[in-house]
């Protein structure tokens, strides 16, 4: 690895290790709102970057998000539930099953170009919603699922647990899409993204790097709902398949930049603490200032806030 | 009973292959998904209620008289969004933008007229007609019978006049029907206006047999979407034969297994297309 590629990692880990004492400088105990922001920023970032690492490096669009978010919340829900697992330990897991169910998806609309891929993840978040709500001696249907963590390594849960926790898994998503754009990948996916006929003819084989997009994309997904879950506390299907998990990594990575590392994570900071101020006096109205924003900058400024400084690569 | 249950699934699925139609055509000709049809569909349900409420209109009339108005929306929005996107771009920024204008209705929607369930009740709303042991309801009848009516009209349409052949051409292949004199500027502008007029005359006829509410579109979009994919892309027979197919297996689950199955034969029936046949159940042997 050569000096290009190891600096950005180094400042991204300074950081991650620079917020972690937070919570010795603001006391979460006496800012409970605004640790409950942070922890949605740290989510909602890892949430964006894991949606831009398919729609915008690999520029395979997935409607289907809230589905990956959904399955990963369950997984940490039920097997606390059904097995008494800690959801902790039940973390990673939420990201393989995700990853599992991403597998079965990608087989089937990957095998079709064009606006499939797109329509199979809506159908994926749709028909996994309507499993949740149906499948009452398992998932408890409409009634929900209740979580309860435990500490995690003797660490109390409460603030300042799930916000080192969501910001090193937060830093773990970006760490990922970093080392994308810093290897040879990054091209392969960018040639399938742009133009795909053209990386066939190139020898690229597009299947294969769309699925490593989509692999990766769902088990960052999927780590995102459980960690939601486990915040929550409670899991029911309108929460865990909200469409919301689907628009907002859109709407937050259109607005930072698509296609960049930073897009995502310029986004979701300057708008998400925005969005839960607006959401607690306007509730649904964040979803026109959504549908709005979406629309302007998709037409009007499609590289997004990054494609002003447009000198910087990553 | 076997046929009972056939004969519902049919009659709800000429109305769902009209809900389809729009989405079927604005995907032939320039290759965009319309993220807002379901949001269509949902305005014409409140532009029918609304009517209704205010000026006891019946829906079956006042679908055509709402009609224009939807035109000049569609087009507006093609015309200043989606049109002026470089070509290269425009399958991923035009889900997008649609994607966009869809949460725009949808909450713009609950803000007019409230989260609160409508119904459109016409005077012979409880009224059913019996045949071959079948019990339908007026209302349902009606509105299958529009539907298959509109849906013939529009297959005339695209067939005999030369507004319908332009769009055919336009369909086929851009650059030489543009060498042959059709302005596919205006072509597709004017296609995108039809398909969401026709996706808001799907929903002022579905009013009556159907709960109106703001966020109602996500449902019909699914659906429309399944019935494409089946009947093949751009192709408004598929659409027909995808919609009555649908229909009749959400009879079958809604019967033969629980109910909640019924919404999941979308999905099956999506899914299951696209990994048997991809180019929908005609195969793209049929040319409309």
């Amino acid at each position: 690895m050569q000096n290009r590629s190891v600096k950005p990692i180094v400042i991204l880990f300074v950081c991650l290790v620079v917020l972690s004492f937070m919570p010795f400088i603001i006391d979460p105990g006496s800012y409970k709102y605004l640790y409950n922001i942070f922890f949605i920023v740290n989510v909602t970032v890892l949430l964006a970057t894991s949606w831009n690492i398919l729609g915008g490096f690999a520029g395979q669009i997935s409607f289907g998000h809230a589905g990956f978010v959904g399955i990963g919340a369950y997984t940490v829900a039920l097997l606390h539930y059904h097995l008494q697992w800690s959801p902790w330990l039940a973390l990673p897991l939420a990201g393989v099953v995700t990853l599992l169910a991403a597998v079965i998806i990608g087989s089937i609309a990957f095998k079709l170009r064009g606006p499939y891929f797109a329509l199979s993840t809506l159908a994926l978040a749709e028909v996994t919603k309507l499993i949740a709500e149906g499948w009452r001696s398992f998932t408890q249907g409409t009634q929900g699922v209740v979580v309860s963590p435990g500490p995690l390594l003797s660490i109390p849960s409460g603030g300042a647990l799930y916000f080192v926790v969501s910001l090193w898994l937060a830093g773990f998503g970006i760490l990922c899409a970093l080392l994308i754009k810093l290897s040879k990948t990054s091209y392969f996916f960018l040639a399938v993204g742009e133009n795909e006929d053209a990386a066939l003819s190139l020898g690229i084989n597009s299947k294969k790097y769309k699925l490593i997009a989509l692999y990766i994309s769902s088990f960052l997904a999927g780590i995102t709902g459980g960690v939601l879950s486990v915040h929550t506390g409670f899991i029911d299907p309108s929460s865990g398949f909200d469409m919301v998990h689907t628009v907002e990594p859109i709407f937050l990575t259109m607005v930072g930049g698509i296609g960049t590392v930073l897009g995502p994570v310029i986004g979701t900071v300057l708008l998400v603490p925005v969005g839960e101020v607006f959401r607690s006096h306007f509730p649904t109205a964040h979803l026109l200032l959504y549908g709005i924003v979406l629309v302007v900058f998709a037409r009007f400024i499609p590289k997004g806030i990054m494609g002003l400084f447009r000198k910087k690569k990553i | 009973m076997i046929t009972s249950i056939i004969i519902n699934g049919i009659l709800i699925g000429l109305i769902y292959a009209l809900l389809a139609i729009g989405l079927t055509v604005i995907f032939g000709v320039m290759r965009i998904i319309n993220m807002f049809h379901g949001e269509a569909v949902m305005l014409g349900m409140y532009a029918a209620f609304v009517l209704f409420d205010k000026f006891g209109i019946s829906p079956y009339i006042s679908v055509f008289l709402t009609a224009p108005i939807f035109f000049v929306l569609g087009s507006i929005i093609y015309k200043f969004l989606i049109d002026p996107i470089p070509a290269r771009e425009r399958e991923i920024t035009s889900l997008i933008i649609t994607l966009g204008i869809s949460f725009i209705f949808a909450t713009s929607a609950m803000y007019i007229w409230s989260a609160d369930y409508r119904t459109v009740t016409l005077p012979f709303s409880q009224d059913v007609m019996v045949f071959i042991k079948t019990r339908i309801g007026y209302p349902a009848l009606i509105s299958s019978c529009m539907s298959a009516v509109m849906i013939v009209g529009f297959y005339l349409f695209m067939s005999k006049t030369y507004m319908g052949r332009a769009i055919r051409a336009t369909e086929l292949d851009k650059d030489t029907a543009s060498v042959m004199g059709v302005n596919v500027k205006w072509i597709s502008i004017a296609t995108f206006g039809i398909g969401v007029v026709l996706a808001a005359m799907a929903g002022g006829i579905l009013s009556p047999i159907f709960y109106i509410y703001p966020f109602v579109g996500s449902n019909f979009v699914i659906k429309a979407f399944t019935i494409v994919v089946l009947g093949g892309m751009g192709s408004v027979t598929g659409a027909l034969v995808g919609g009555i197919i649908l229909g009749v297996a959400e009879a079958l689950a809604s019967t033969f297994l629980e109910y909640s199955m019924k919404d999941i034969m979308a999905f099956i029936l999506f899914l299951g297309i696209l990994l048997f046949k991809p180019s929908g159940i005609l195969g793209g042997r049929t040319r409309l």
